[in-house]
């Protein structure tokens, strides 16, 4: 079994080959270039490197988002059209929860935040353990209401991701258990998209290619300005 | 016999997700079309935003049926060819996605390919017999050029818009008189019951000693004109409107043509973009060029829109030409032009 995962929701594009035994490799760069130009090299040079073909491919991750509208497309629309024209299943994994992963052995609240920009994150809210346990929704919340709310949750916290280092200074300042991590655990493992998909895909719980879309949690301008107008 | 070429064509530049099979250049076995309009006509346009989100959603299953409906399958392809600009970003870069994505899976060459050239070869598949030296002229919401032809491969620029498009120009006027949207066909269909002379617009660069085009003045004029029968308390007469509005585009382009295929001696002329299908461009230059015994062309309905077939047709003649590939990192240019 080989599973290929993708993810370009953010600035970091990764890549990476787990089997049932584990990771066969994985690839992350992080870096401003446009996922259009280095996604798709990125993933032959890790498949060519591993010594495998495209065509040994078994399945296919990759995440949903939330992050770049444009950088979730261009992973999301790889990933389906390469699970499509080879024939193999496909299964979407949140990158919020790949983020939170990283540190499902603590004990304490995690809370992997994306920077959604003025002030917004995209966000949600775990518990480790064994198993993730998932507390609240992926939503998009503005930084203070978010903060309101973790304020009451008299235990450790750690924040994880870009938007958590963006804020730091602000969270701490409203959050005492609130803690933070090396900036290493600020974008989602490859592998660790890889083993979140192949957990799902040994559950078999595929998605559809023909269904599966971007997680945006959020309404384009357009849509919410219409909406707007339509309620006054 | 030997075997035939088959293309795959990817286009998602603008609200249209579509994805074609074609024989050889020429030979449409199957050409997808979904388009997004609906989705687009509460907001008067197309929202950049919300086409890249439909483009996702679209993109696979129409891939799926252009596939179904040509009876091929993936390993019968020998190209694919996918519009790389000009064009909105985000929906070109799902197109480019899905075409690496295919082209890697079976390794299948890939090719970028410039929309507009996408329109000019649309007449060559409607019409196979054309051939070169002729001159093109290329209209719609996003370009103007007009273009000479000496074999099929290579055209030299002879001019192009100076400000918006022809296509822009349709799409401003519909909205601000607020007559629906697709903006082009609009005011096609409300032109016919108005009288073209009834109001006196301008017709930028007509008599000038170049091929370049302005359209950017004539929507100022007609914004103008609206703004001064409001203030004046008259009454629009929409209709006559949206006549002489579209009398002086399309005296403009004629004129250009004319003068292009005089200069350059050419018996056929293409024409091609979405504004190709305006039934009084169509019609105006047919019969001037007629009596100068020249054949006009254009790509029936269908072609005229966005759609796949063109961009693997323009794809399998740039293959032949030169048998250059593009590289896994090929990105999209959104303001791509023909060079």
């Amino acid at each position: 079994m080989l599973i290929l995962s993708i993810d370009s929701s953010t600035s970091s594009g990764s890549v990476s080959l787990v089997s049932k035994e584990g990771i066969v490799g994985e690839m992350l760069l992080n870096l401003k270039r446009t996922h259009s130009q280095r996604l798709m090299p990125q993933l032959i040079t890790l498949i060519e490197s591993c010594g495998y073909k495209v065509k040994d491919l078994d399945g296919i991750g990759a995440t949903l988002g939330p992050g770049s509208f444009t950088g979730i497309r261009i992973g999301l629309t790889t990933a389906k059209t390469l699970a499509q024209s080879l024939e193999i299943p496909i299964v979407g994994v949140s990158n919020l929860e790949a983020i939170a992963y990283s540190l499902r052995y603590s004990s304490a609240y995690l809370c992997p935040m994306i920077d959604a920009r003025r002030e917004r994150v995209f966000t949600a809210l775990y518990k480790g353990g064994e198993n993730l346990e998932l507390q609240r929704e992926e939503a998009i919340m503005e930084l203070d209401d978010l903060l309101e709310v973790l304020k009451e949750i008299k235990s450790k916290i750690y924040f994880i991701g870009e938007g958590a280092n963006l804020y730091q200074e602000k969270i701490s300042s409203k959050i005492n258990e609130a803690n933070f991590v090396s900036s290493t655990f600020n974008n989602p493992r490859p592998a660790i998209v890889g083993e979140l998909a192949r957990a799902k895909l040994l559950a078999g719980e595929d998605d559809d290619y023909l269904s599966l879309t971007p997680n945006y949690l959020k309404a384009s301008q357009a849509e919410i300005q219409w909406r707007k107008k339509q309620s006054n | 016999m030997s075997k035939s070429f088959l293309t795959l064509g990817i286009e998602s530049s603008c609200d249209e997700t579509s994805v074609a099979v074609v024989k050889d250049g020429k030979e449409v076995l199957s050409n997808v079309i979904a388009s997004q309009v609906d989705w687009h006509r509460k907001f008067g346009g197309v929202v950049p935003e919300i086409a890249s989100r439909k483009h996702v959603e679209l993109i696979n299953p129409v891939i799926d049926e252009a596939l179904k409906e040509a009876r091929v399958s993936y390993d019968d392809l020998s190209l694919v060819a996918v519009t790389f600009g000009p064009g909105l970003v985000g929906g070109l870069l799902v197109g480019i996605s899905a075409a690496k994505a295919i082209s890697y899976a079976h390794s299948i060459p890939l090719i970028g390919v410039n929309h507009i050239e996408g329109h000019i070869y649309a007449n060559f598949i409607s019409s196979p017999d054309i051939k070169p030296p002729l001159v093109c002229l290329t209209v719609s919401g996003g370009h103007t050029d007009l273009l000479y032809f000496e074999s099929l491969g290579q055209y030299q620029i002879l001019g192009r818009t100076l400000d918006d498009a022809a296509g822009e120009a349709f799409d401003k006027v519909a909205r601000v008189m607020d007559i629906g949207y697709p903006g082009g066909p609009a005011i096609d269909k409300l032109a016919k019951e108005g009288d073209p002379k009834a109001i006196d617009l301008p017709r930028s660069f007509i008599n000038e000693d170049n091929y370049d085009f302005s359209f950017s003045g004539l929507k100022t004029a007609v914004l103008n004109y609206i703004n001064n029968q409001k203030q004046k308390g008259q009454e629009i007469d929409k209709a006559d409107l949206a006549a002489s509005f579209q009398q002086a585009v399309v005296d403009v382009l004629k004129a250009k043509v004319i003068k292009a295929v005089q200069n350059k001696g050419v018996k056929q002329v293409l024409l091609s973009g979405g504004v190709a299908s305006n039934s009084q461009l169509r019609r105006e230059l047919k019969e001037a060029l007629e009596e100068l015994n020249i054949k006009l062309y254009y790509p029936e309905p269908k072609l005229c829109t966005d759609n796949a077939a063109m961009i693997a047709s323009a794809g399998y003649f740039r293959w032949q030409e030169n048998k250059e590939v593009n590289p896994y990192s090929l990105n999209a240019y959104p303001a791509l032009r023909l060079r």
